[in-house]
């Protein structure tokens, strides 16, 4: 088994068996580049430094796709657009604990940087779940953002909004 | 003083954009679908948000507002039209990012843009048209119709709105239908030759150029529709309905050649010529390979490909596709090589 060590921000090591980085097409690329795949390249001398990433969320990412090893990487968008996507209960249960906190922001924003489009659409679809069938001031308040409308703005929004009632 | 009554006027934009959306998406009345445009206050509003560009950046800890746009973008598109709504209840970033996102569908998108006669001298076309396409930037829409009504030069104004409009779409299964009135200054033949020469892929496209000219149904917009504009055009666009347009005889059987390559149920074509001997031309070129019939032909089944023309005083009206219904007294043309399956 080949492993590749990946180096977070914050200078943690993680060796991550070379297989599961597929997912990441950052990573991949790469790896490609510095012909870590070669042979007689020591892939163990050659780690990769994300400075992006800070280590608790690459821990994060690693675990994820550790779970979801050998699920096929999804090629550019020419998926069904309107197709619903659904969170899978292992997903969900993952993303679940550190929801409406900082990170899962950063676990979004890494899977992101990192090019790992699985986990971008499901952290993704994760966080629009919890905005489905809520009000505006309901989004507000789970997610803490702060309320900068006035009564008045707030009245006018809905006067826009009113037709679709 | 509050936003609201300073700047939401909606007499400040003189140009109205009508929004509908099918009430499917919003799981009741399937099939209906409702409309609300920019005389009312709150979308008159929308559209000066859209123009604030400045996003707030939060310091320290990850929000929700630290995530770039494009995957807040990412986030709102895989919810649909109206589980968007109270987005814009949340706070100005999400409200200018629901909008920027696109992926909003909407059934028809409907823009006016018209000089009364009070705002004649004050408006500013440019800006108005940039505003139109920041409003409309990204929002997806089966059908689209613009309607623009000026008095000077606008050539290059509408050039670059209706491109802003039609680019960077998945547009296969759309219509847009364009509607260009003035009367003082014919349409630039070669800006708009460019712009039609870049066209994307449309189910269905009315172009109607009227004013410059006596004949309101016919105008000065003729030149740009030359044979190779035509043609590209036609190639990329399924249901093709023009009004100005100058084909030569040979321009025209090339038309109705590619006409007849593809599915008939894929193409139609509804042209007006300029009353010339082109339509004469035509019947007397010797290699013409069509069956030329005068008489009302009931059985619409017996032909596959059929050209049309009917003439008034002033244009030829050129159909190709499937014979509608009522069509007596309309002389046609059959494609007889496609008779015989």
């Amino acid at each position: 088994m080949v492993l590749i060590t990946l180096v977070s921000s914050d200078e943690q090591n993680f060796p991550v068996e070379r297989e599961l980085l597929k997912q990441s097409g950052t990573i991949e690329t790469l790896i490609v580049n510095m012909n870590l795949d070669d042979e007689d390249t020591d892939a163990a001398a050659m780690p990769i430094p994300l400075p992006n990433v800070k280590g608790d969320v690459l821990e994060k990412v690693i675990q994820w796709m550790e779970h979801h090893k050998g699920d096929p990487v999804k090629e550019g968008d020419n998926e069904d657009n309107n197709a619903e996507i659904v969170v899978p209960q292992w997903d969900d249960d993952f993303f679940k604990p550190a929801m409406y906190g900082s990170k899962h922001l950063e676990l979004t924003v890494a899977a992101s940087y990192l090019d790992i489009k699985n986990l971008l659409t499901l952290s993704c679809k994760a966080i629009s779940n919890t905005f489905k069938g809520k009000t505006g001031p309901q989004i507000r308040e789970e997610w803490g953002v702060p309320n900068e409308f006035t009564p008045e703005e707030e009245e006018a929004i809905r006067k826009e909004n009113e037709w679709s009632e | 003083k509050s936003l609201i009554g300073s700047i939401c006027q909606s007499i400040e934009f003189g140009f109205t954009i009508r929004f509908s959306i099918r009430m499917k998406d919003m799981k009741k009345n399937d099939g209906k679908f409702k409309t609300f445009s920019t005389d009312r206050l709150g979308v008159s509003r929308v559209a000066k948000d859209c123009l604030k560009m400045d996003v707030d950046k939060v310091n320290g800890d990850t929000t929700i507002l630290s995530l770039p746009d494009d995957l807040l973008w990412l986030i709102f598109n895989s919810l649909t039209t109206s589980e968007r709504f109270p987005l814009a209840f949340v706070c100005r970033r999400f409200r200018n990012a629901d909008l920027d996102a696109g992926g909003k569908s909407f059934l028809v998108i409907d823009i006016f843009w018209y000089l009364s006669k009070e705002q004649k001298s004050k408006r500013d076309m440019r800006a108005d048209f940039n505003l139109i396409a920041a409003i409309c930037k990204s929002i997806a829409y089966e059908k689209m119709h613009v309607y623009i009504h000026t008095e000077v030069n606008s050539s290059e104004n509408i050039k670059y709105l209706t491109s802003d409009l039609m680019s960077n779409r998945v547009l296969t299964n759309s219509e847009v239908t364009l509607q260009l009135r003035n009367e003082k200054f014919a349409p630039d033949v070669q800006k708009f030759r460019r712009l039609f020469m870049q066209i994307p892929k449309l189910r269905r496209f009315d172009l109607e150029f009227t004013g410059y000219s006596t004949n309101p149904r016919y105008c000065g917009g003729r030149k740009i529709f030359d044979d190779d504009t035509f043609l590209h055009v036609l190639y990329n666009v399924a249901h093709l309905k023009l009004n100005s347009i100058n084909l030569s005889a040979q321009g025209l059987l090339k038309a109705f050649d590619m006409f007849c390559e593809k599915p008939l149920e894929l193409k139609c074509v509804e042209i007006l010529l300029p009353k010339s001997d082109i339509i004469n031309d035509l019947f007397d070129m010797p290699d013409l390979k069509f069956a030329i019939e005068e008489k009302y032909e009931k059985d619409e089944r017996k032909r596959h490909c059929v050209l049309l023309t009917t003439t008034n005083w002033t244009y030829h009206s050129v159909k190709m596709g499937k014979l509608a219904q009522n069509t007596a007294r309309m002389r046609w043309i059959g494609c007889e090589h496609k008779f015989s399956n």
